[in-house]
């Protein structure tokens, strides 16, 4: 079986955010030598614009990891990342400060993420004098108007993040992100750190700031109640591989990696007297330093088998926008190199 | 119903943040944890659950002051104990696991050194026999390899492990009240099941009464038997967890249970 590769769609919308063989390795000392470890295992993926992509994994998944290369905060060892068709690995500092105007971030905890001397209005203005060439009034208008995006009136102007609630600041951060009017925003744990109340209408608002603006996400999250509100399409990963992917739908209904249904059915519920049908992994996520050479799986795994150790298994496609690592699962699926992105 | 083991009466305080001025924060907190119950104390941040649960121990933070009101366990009112006494049943009869278990241990000393240190206060066995039970309690909370790990500092410890020990230590002097703030929350899913699982687990067998707090509903649902809800420092409506979870009658509970499905998974 060779993998079979998909021909591009032209008549589709362009990939908003395209990463493609996104590796990233750290060189640590363990056992008094220095070790590889590989933090990001060879991960693509695409994102349309209007679109919702999950990263979905426990500690140590990788997925933090790829939003630090995603976003250059940490160089990749090797692959691509492309914002509507522009690079933004292998260009310079400037060319990516601009670049940035495309690309910008929501970060889980607004208290440390937001300038605690800055009001409101500075915190606001600041993007716009580096991404936009608005003047003064030009910047005022917007300003206004952006909060009025995220719900927020003018009365918080002259406020500082203290005098806001958890959801207000994150809500400002959220404006913030917009002001460059990216083409993609990484949202890493918007939600995490907000109570169930309002966890809700943070959720509501990304979703129709997305519409209006045709916004391009990239959201990663542990939370799968959020992830399955808030995504069109789920990649679950595993000790930095991709071990599921497809539309939320699909693995939410029909996961098929046994990671991907340990993961979904250790969640709690808010059901009362629910039969429990937990699939258990034996013992505890490997070091990343000691990860299986074969199935990243393995020794955790209730269906392995022998060859499991052997080879590290392709994604293979069981339907034709849903891919799973794992041969035993999926024994009639064809290998792929990339999954298709609807 | 059976007796409760431990009950809040009105208990009413706030924090003195300036002298003489306290800033009220629990308003008449009322309810019982009856005898080998799972209850549940479930609230948003600002709540007033924690602050509770910490006044039960007598580790409310020191400009805390309680204006009104009473906490009895079994009969005795724990507010108005003197210290010594109070120590004579914290640790004791009432245990308490935190969230963040990492923080909760001592990095420089093994892990295995300090379930001893408190299996040689509250028990008063010898060196070696503390040893013998710290290897016990490490095999009674699934601590694989537990002699190995014994020898172990924290940070060679997961978080899922660390709370296994932090449970282990809370359960060394077989107390009757075991409270546990927000034990899982910051975990990894699976890792917060199998906790969740050993708790259950370990409360059928010793039969113990459990007190959780949390902001969890599903954690509560899986868990629970009771259900306290509390929020802006005033207890909303209790019940049995089916009727909250199922028939909430509290316009603020039945938006909470309708916000935590409304992002749940399923």
């Amino acid at each position: 079986m060779t993998p079979t590769k998909q021909a591009p769609s032209a008549e589709r919308a362009p990939i908003a955010l395209d990463v493609s063989s996104l590796r990233k390795e750290y060189r640590v000392r363990g056992a008094g030598r220095h070790v590889t470890l590989t933090a990001v295992d060879d991960v693509s993926f695409q994102i349309r614009p209007g679109e919702t992509l999950a990263l979905v994994g426990e500690s140590g998944s990788g997925k933090s990891t790829i939003a630090r290369c995603v976003t250059r905060l940490v160089e990749p060892t090797a692959g691509s990342v492309h914002i509507d068709g522009k690079p933004i690995i292998g260009i310079s500092a400037r060319q990516l400060s601009a670049s940035y105007s495309d690309l910008q971030m929501v970060f889980q905890d607004p208290t440390s993420s937001l300038d605690p001397r800055m009001t409101v209005a500075a915190t606001l203005d600041e993007p716009l004098r580096l991404h936009t060439r608005l003047d003064k009034e030009g910047r005022r208008a917007r300003v206004a108007q952006l909060l009025a995006d995220v719900e927020l009136d003018e009365s918080y102007l002259d406020r500082r993040p203290r005098q806001l609630s958890g959801g207000q600041r994150q809500r400002l951060s959220i404006a913030r992100a917009l002001a460059a009017e990216p083409k993609v925003i990484l949202l890493d744990e918007p939600t995490a750190s907000l109570d169930v109340s309002v966890r809700g209408q943070i959720i509501r608002l990304l979703k129709r700031l997305q519409v209006e603006h045709g916004l391009a996400y990239l959201f990663i999250s542990h939370d799968l109640g959020v992830v399955r509100q808030m995504s069109d399409r789920v990649m679950v990963m595993y000790l930095g591989g991709i071990v599921e992917q497809g539309s939320t739908e699909e693995v939410f209904e029909n996961p098929v990696h046994p990671y991907t249904k340990a993961l979904l059915s250790a969640a709690p519920v808010v059901e009362y007297g629910r039969e429990h049908d937990r699939l258990r992994l034996t013992g505890e996520i490997p070091s990343p330093m000691k990860v299986p050479a074969g199935c990243r799986l393995v020794g955790r795994c209730p269906i392995a088998e022998a060859a499991c150790a052997l080879k590290r298994p392709d994604l293979m496609l069981v339907t034709e926008t849903h891919a799973v690592a794992c041969p035993v699962s999926a024994p009639d699926a064809a290998p792929v190199l990339a999954v298709p992105v609807p | 119903m059976s007796a409760a083991l431990l009950e809040v009466d009105g208990f009413t305080g706030g924090f003195e943040n300036q002298p003489g001025r306290i800033d009220p924060v629990l308003h008449g907190v009322s309810f019982s944890v009856p005898a080998g119950s799972s209850t549940a104390i479930v609230g948003e941040s600002g709540s007033g659950k924690s602050i509770t649960a910490l006044s039960i121990m007598g580790l409310a933070p020191g400009r805390f002051r309680r204006t009104a009101g009473s906490i009895r366990y079994a009969g005795q009112d724990l507010t108005a104990m003197t210290e010594p006494e109070l120590r004579s049943i914290r640790g004791r009869e009432i245990s308490i696991v935190f969230q963040d278990a990492r923080s909760s241990l001592n990095p420089v000393f093994t892990v295995g050194t300090q379930i001893a240190d408190v299996c040689r206060t509250n028990r008063g066995v010898t060196r070696r026999e503390a040893r013998k039970l710290t290897l016990e309690m490490l095999d009674l909370v699934r601590v694989p390899e537990s002699r190995r790990r014994m020898d172990q500092y924290p940070h060679e410890f997961s978080g899922g492990m660390a709370q296994r020990a932090m449970l282990a230590m809370a359960l060394i002097s077989q107390p009757k009240l075991l409270i546990l703030d927000e034990p899982t929350t910051g975990l990894d899913v699976t890792i917060q099941a199998d906790v969740l699982d050993l708790i259950v687990d370990i409360k059928a067998e010793t039969g113990m009464t459990t007190c959780l707090i949390t902001h969890d509903l599903g954690v509560v649902a899986e868990t629970c038997d009771r259900v306290v809800v509390m929020r802006g420092g005033e207890v909303k409506e209790i019940g049995s967890c089916e009727q909250i979870i199922n028939a909430p009658t509290d316009p603020y509970t039945q938006q909470l249970v309708a916000d935590s499905r409304m992002v749940e998974n399923r």
